[in-house]
């Protein structure tokens, strides 16, 4: 979601770019009788981006063992990938290295080498367009958030960057002489500390990267993807039989709710009634605003409804991210809350999965990086909630 | 048009004018000088395509034990704007603990800024550098600014687009150098240490130079250079009272009057100097003033004649409207560039020459 965003953000702003870039050209040679007053001869260099895209390695910053020092043993050698992908597959000469754990967490660093300063004002634009001037704190506290260090995901962290812009939960843009880190731990996990520990062994390392060759670590990588769960129909992960188990009797078989049946499943069911909220955690806004919907009554769904489970088959643990990302930005209309939530918030142990977390929008485990993920608006009971992540369970263990 | 080159006098924030110690002066030396709130520092820079000198105007608001804390007005020319002016303003805080130790200098503030830079100072260098420059002869730095070679690349936008680099590298004592400055309108001789070097970042090289106050026991960065662009304080108004004429004089400059940059708009920071002689007036009631505009010699004599005749009105304006003074003591004239005090050829020359007298001769 957000690598279309900033591409789209890039692609007009190098419009505009080119457009000025001529004007001011066609203008000095208009003036001047020449062109001689533009000092340099980069012209173009931010049309295609491409004149430093493979200056160096990205793998060059960091070897595999800085980062076991924090995420533990690897599952191989670092290995290239194209920056952007949802599931970063090993790609010849990608600009971006990926740093792989046995249950598919991903670390993936990649660098702009040279103008990383204007692709950082870039990401920034926004603010800088609306505030006009700098430093202006719209309000106290404003002054002293801005007066803090960097916060991610509800940390204080510092790094040997220049400059820094985090994005959500996991993801650090950071700048140092006119390089540009964007390092991704989506995929990792929420440790901002120790991630950033890793971050800042490869910054100083912006002046003098490592020998390396990232290629080199791609067909251990295909081999590795080769062991991950392959995408299939959702509904024919589990039998009528077990889902009734489950859910009870259903209504109508399951079916897919679009085209692509390994996307996702609906099964129609009958809910019965509770009387137990889900919301007794939530923050007071939220429940007064869901009280307000449904007359102070929770545990409203029953009868006959659908509920389906969607299945992301690559790039699950940065969904979870991502979707807690989304479920805060909700919840902070309710609560007033300051910023994203931490990834931990949510959090769900013992399951079958290697990771699940559920927000205002729903349930989502995560199984050697397949996202499976259920809804449970935030009317549902407790026990309406516990028969889901049932479900999702016995899911998981079919993949 | 090249949008930075006016950008460029916001560089001059806090880190020129931060410290809480005094400032030694020379040249008819005035009281010993104190960085307090209250101090307003003006920075200057020329912009040689235009041929004009733009003016920061800063304003130590306060200093606690967080750090110190500074306001910062300045204008730059906007040709969509109704007078053709884009006025912009800053607050910026300096930590404490940075301006002990922080090694990273940000030159450049742009648009959509925080307020503070953790880790980082001004212009001014922490203690730590400061004293090792003193100690060694040499410190290692790393100078964030917009390079002007990419902010002229890419046209008007530029400063919008061009972000800001760290240069590194290391910066050498010269020697000390003299740096004139107009301390509560007097003519002031400060001795500075002067350093510099190349930094770089990829294959980008910047010449950088600082002077900064020769006294350890205060921070004082009194210009800079870096690449082709100059900005250097060229004012000091000290939060206190004044005496606008003397026993033997009828007239008198008025110092802590500051306007936006080609422009008679009044800034905040003018306030203490209008409320004090609208007191002035008040105890003499006696008394009737001119109040004459002066410009420094950039521009047509025509616009300068219209500048300075504005910006007298303007200044009585406030005195009738704010302070209820009558408006037949206080008359106005513009003289323009007609009455030079000082040279046309220097950045503080020219700046004290932008100036407002009060006269009371009859």
């Amino acid at each position: 979601m957000r690598k279309p965003r900033i591409l789209l953000t890039l692609a007009i702003l190098i419009t505009v770019v080119l457009v000025a870039c001529n004007k001011k050209r066609e203008g000095a040679a208009g003036e001047n009788g020449s062109s001689g007053n533009n000092p340099g001869n980069k012209s173009g260099q931010y049309a295609g981006g491409g004149r430093h895209a493979s200056e160096h390695d990205p793998c060059s910053l960091l070897e595999a063992r800085d980062v076991e020092a924090v995420t533990g043993p690897l599952a191989g050698p670092p290995f290239r990938t194209k920056e952007g992908l949802d599931d970063p597959v090993p790609t010849e000469d990608g600009d971006a290295c990926v740093y792989q754990t046995p249950d598919f967490r991903t670390i993936i660093v990649s660098i702009t080498w040279t103008d990383g300063a204007t692709a950082l004002r870039m990401l920034k634009m926004p603010s800088a367009m609306t505030s006009g001037t700098s430093g202006t704190a719209e309000t106290a506290e404003d002054a002293k958030r801005a007066a803090r260090k960097l916060l991610l995901n509800g940390v204080e962290i510092d790094g040997d960057w220049d400059e820094a812009s985090t994005f959500g939960c996991c993801e650090i843009y950071a700048l140092r002489g006119d390089s540009l880190i964007n390092f991704d731990f989506r995929g990792w996990g929420p440790d901002s500390k120790r991630a950033v520990t890793i971050l800042n062994t490869a910054l100083p390392r912006l002046e003098h990267p490592l020998s390396a060759n990232g290629n080199a670590g791609n067909d251990a990588a295909l081999k590795r993807a080769a062991l991950r769960p392959q995408p299939r129909s959702v509904c024919a992960l589990l039998s009528r039989a077990e889902v009734e188990s489950v859910l009870g009797k259903l209504a109508a078989d399951p079916h897919p709710s679009s085209k692509d049946p390994n996307q996702d499943c609906v099964y129609r069911f009958t809910q019965a009634e509770s009387k137990e909220s889900t919301l007794k955690d939530a923050p007071a806004g939220f429940k007064s605003f869901v009280g307000a919907l449904t007359g102070g009554r929770t545990g409203l769904v029953q009868g006959a409804v659908d509920t389906a489970i969607t299945i992301k088959w690559r790039g699950g643990f940065r969904q979870l991210s991502d979707s807690g990302m989304v479920a805060g930005a909700v919840m902070a209309n309710y609560d007033g809350m300051p910023g994203l939530p931490k990834r931990t918030q949510g959090k769900v142990e013992g399951g079958p999965w290697d990771e699940a977390t559920q927000n205002g929008l729903g349930f989502i485990a995560v199984k050697k990086d397949v996202a499976v993920m259920i809804d449970s608006e935030p009317m549902l009971s407790q026990e309406q909630v516990e028969l889901r992540r049932k479900l999702v369970a016995k899911l998981i263990a079919k993949l | 048009m090249n949008f930075l080159r006016f950008q460029f006098m916001s560089v001059v924030l806090t880190g020129l004018v931060l410290g809480c110690s005094h400032l030694a002066s020379q040249e008819s030396a005035p009281n010993r000088l104190r960085v307090e709130p209250g101090l307003v520092a003006v920075t200057a820079t020329n912009d040689h395509v235009l041929n004009k000198d733009y003016e920061a105007v800063v304003t130590i608001d306060s200093i606690d034990s967080q750090g110190t804390r500074a306001s910062t007005s300045w204008a730059i020319p906007d040709k969509n704007a109704p007078d053709g002016v884009r006025r912009q303003a800053t607050h910026a805080l300096e930590r404490a603990q940075d301006s002990q130790h922080a090694r990273k200098l940000i030159l450049w503030y742009l648009p959509g800024d925080p307020e503070t830079f953790p880790g980082a100072t001004g212009a001014t260098p922490s203690l730590d550098v400061f004293n090792e420059v003193r100690a060694k002869g040499e410190a290692s730095i790393v100078v964030g600014a917009v390079s002007q070679t990419d902010s002229q690349e890419m046209g008007a936008i530029g400063n919008l687009l061009a972000g800001r680099k760290y240069f590194r590298g290391t910066v050498k004592r010269l020697g000390n150098e003299s740096v004139r400055v107009l301390v509560d309108g007097v003519p002031t001789v400060l001795n500075a240490v002067h350093v510099g070097g190349t930094l770089s970042v990829g294959e980008d090289n910047a010449d950088t130079q600082f002077w900064w106050l020769d006294d350890p026991a205060v921070r004082f960065a009194l210009k800079f250079k870096f690449q082709n662009s100059v900005a250097q304080v060229v004012k000091i108004d000290r939060p206190k009272k004044v005496e606008f004429f003397s026993r033997t004089s009828c007239r008198s400059e008025l110092p802590g009057i500051y306007f936006l940059t080609d422009s008679a708009e009044l800034l905040p920071a003018s306030q203490p100097a209008i409320q004090r002689l609208a007191a002035t007036l008040r105890a003499h009631s006696d008394w009737a003033i001119t109040i004459e505009g002066h410009t420094d010699n950039t521009g047509s004599d025509q616009h300068n004649l219209d500048l300075s005749q504005r910006r007298a009105e303007s200044l009585k304006n406030e005195l009738l409207s704010k302070y209820g003074v009558p408006a037949r003591r206080v008359r106005t004239a513009g003289y323009g560039r007609n009455r030079p005090v000082d040279t046309n050829a220097t950045l503080e020359g020219r700046a004290h020459n932008r100036r407002v007298e009060i006269s009371r001769c009859g």
